[in-house]
């Protein structure tokens, strides 16, 4: 039981911040050396010519959920201490479609568009002032939506618990449906090429 | 594509293992040993009966009493609302969700302390939190509460305040108001020695990160 | 084609993308390490949601406890590690810089498809830019953070989130498909 390393009291509040720097470092290095520093790459997978979101998404969120799975079966990580974010079904499927518009609409996702922001992209930073914009609009307004953003709290709910099967299960079958996807990106990128874009 | 593939291969092994591992092991992490021993020998698990007498009389909702013995010995005489699991059932998984929480301190009781100390160690090997054993079992706590010692005239104050309050309580709760004749030995005094479990709610368990995004 | 390789012209040639599976592994222990340590996923967009309230403070939570600004802008002063995120996107943009210096992808200006003007595509950055601000404050997350975290977290509110980002994405994707291709 080490891990997580500040709730298990091995790591101090103000250490954890400057971790949390370098964290971001190694995340904007690596979304940037994928090549997520693009608008015209990153909204690709839309339309075929680049699949490079899609891959990069999912094996990421394989490789963590293996990475948790076995730390835990060495014993080096508490999971019942990992935060598993709220599902309010309502909020969580409006903002999936708003995302989803903003996504088609400006190619750009908030972590995106720093790191496109970082190497010079103007459209970059005007997509961040959209998001100011966007984030003090949903506030001004709140009182409006208060109701729709807290309904349906079904508490921090996983989707292995929900379909009644183990962890290693899910992902498992995770894996597969994800091997699929891949393969299937790889067969579309070659059927809708586009050059340098 | 050959990475997908050298990807592909070594994601679907890997899948393979954590699929069928035995659950035991991807689960959450048991409390280390050391730690029970530890608090096997400060003895902090232990609730005095005057304190759950307190609860009961209160109507304290945040506590439920569990009784370990069999069913048989449950019908026959139990605390009020107590829930009765055997001992062999008391880490299975029916009772996961009821005894894994951190919201309500548990309280194990059984005739004296034996089973319920046992009961105790399964559940704390189990990670479970909040979980307590009424100091004696039912035995002291008909010789406590129920019925009290009446104190000599030569006893401290305090004694006189403990027995007048047992046997206020003890009817409160609907239980007999006994009320065996002063002895020579001096009142039976629950030790109080380490600290009392708190009465209201129950020690946080160490809740997860809070974080996210939104 | 998954390597992009771009002669700018002038000086030195870009250097390529990584290997979107390799990025991705890549990725995936860095989002590894975030739960290892600070037991909680990446994000973005709450970094943002935490500036603003801060910003804000003097106008939103004077004399208010309860608005959305005013409530986040206190449990920000009460817990130091809801700063976690901000130092982390601080982060994000210093990896950036960083990658772009050594990849001689530093360049300023404005990406567009050759189909459309310059202020076409800014005008279209700034509504996306909108929607996603909107979006991500229900959504309790972006894409980095509700939807990946999430999934990794094996939450549910996390696949939703994905699916109906995409969904809508692909849904959408023939209307705007001239800003594209």
């Amino acid at each position: 039981m080490v891990a997580p390393l500040v709730e298990n009291g091995i790591i101090s509040g103000n250490f954890n911040l400057l971790i949390a720097l370098f964290i971001g470092l190694g995340f904007g290095f690596v979304l940037e050396q994928s090549g997520f520093s693009s608008s015209r790459k990153l909204a690709g997978v839309f339309y075929g010519y680049d699949m490079t979101v899609m891959k990069v998404f999912f094996t990421a969120a394989i490789v963590a959920m293996f990475g948790l799975l076995f730390f835990s079966l060495f014993g080096w990580i508490d999971l019942e201490m990992i935060y598993v974010n709220n599902t309010f079904l309502y909020s969580a499927i409006i903002g999936g479609v708003l995302m989803g518009i903003g996504f088609i609409m400006g190619g750009y996702c908030p972590g995106t568009s720093m790191c496109a922001a970082a190497i010079g992209k103007i459209d970059a930073m005007v997509f961040i002032v959209g998001i100011v914009i966007g984030i003090v609009i949903f506030g001004i307004g709140f009182p409006i939506w208060e109701k729709i953003y807290t309904a349906k709290a079904l508490g921090p709910l996983k989707l292995s618990d929900l379909i009644g099967v183990k962890d290693g299960v899910f992902l498992l079958l995770l894996v597969v449906i994800a091997m699929a996807m891949f393969y299937a990106a790889e067969w579309v990128e070659k059927k809708f090429p586009r050059d340098v874009y | 594509m050959k990475t997908l593939q050298y990807l592909s291969i070594a994601l679907v092994t890997l899948g393979l293992i954590v699929a069928f591992v035995p659950e035991q092991m991807v689960s959450h992490f048991k409390i280390d040993k050391n730690q029970i021993v530890t608090e096997l020998k400060q003895k902090a698990y232990f609730m005095n009966p005057d304190d759950l007498v307190a609860m009961l009389v209160n109507k304290d909702p945040l506590f439920k009493l569990v009784d370990v013995r069999d069913a048989f010995e449950f019908q026959n005489f139990s605390l009020p609302n107590a829930i009765n699991i055997d001992i062999k059932d008391i880490v299975s998984e029916d009772w996961e969700e009821f005894m894994n929480q951190d919201t309500y301190t548990i309280i194990l009781y059984a005739n004296g302390n034996l089973e319920a100390v046992e009961a105790w160690i399964l559940c704390r090997q189990m990670g479970y939190e909040n979980i307590y054993v009424l100091q004696g079992g039912l035995n002291n706590w008909f010789e406590t509460i129920v019925n009290p010692k009446h104190p000599l005239p030569t006893m401290p104050d305090e004694d006189q305040a403990k027995y007048d309050f047992r046997k206020a309580a003890s009817s409160a709760i609907g239980m007999g108001g006994g009320d065996s004749s002063a002895v020579s030995a001096p009142v039976q005094v629950p030790s109080t020695g380490g600290s009392k479990p708190a009465t209201t709610g129950a020690k946080k368990k160490k809740k997860g990160a809070s974080g996210g995004c939104g | 084609m998954e390597q992009n390789t771009i002669e700018t012209g002038t000086h030195k040639k870009e250097k390529p993308y990584i290997n979107p599976y390799i990025g991705g592994v890549l990725l995936g222990i860095v989002l590894l390490s975030a739960f290892f340590i600070a037991g909680e996923g990446l994000g973005a967009s709450g970094a943002f949601k935490n500036v603003i309230s801060v910003c804000a403070a003097p106008i939103t939570s004077a004399d208010n406890t309860t608005g959305f600004f005013a409530k986040n802008y206190h449990s920000l002063m009460e817990d130091s590690k809801k700063w976690w995120i901000v130092l982390e996107v601080l982060g994000v943009l210093i990896g950036g810089l960083l990658s772009g210096a050594v990849s001689g992808r530093l360049k300023l200006k404005t990406e567009h498809s050759p189909k459309i003007s310059k202020k076409r595509r800014l005008i279209f950055a700034l509504l996306g830019g909108m929607f996603f601000g909107i979006g991500s404050q229900f959504g309790r997350g972006c894409t980095s953070g509700a939807a990946l975290s999430g999934m990794a977290s094996f939450s549910v509110a996390g696949f939703l989130t994905m699916a109906f980002i995409f969904g809508t994405g692909y849904t959408l994707a023939y209307f705007f498909r001239k800003n594209w291709i």
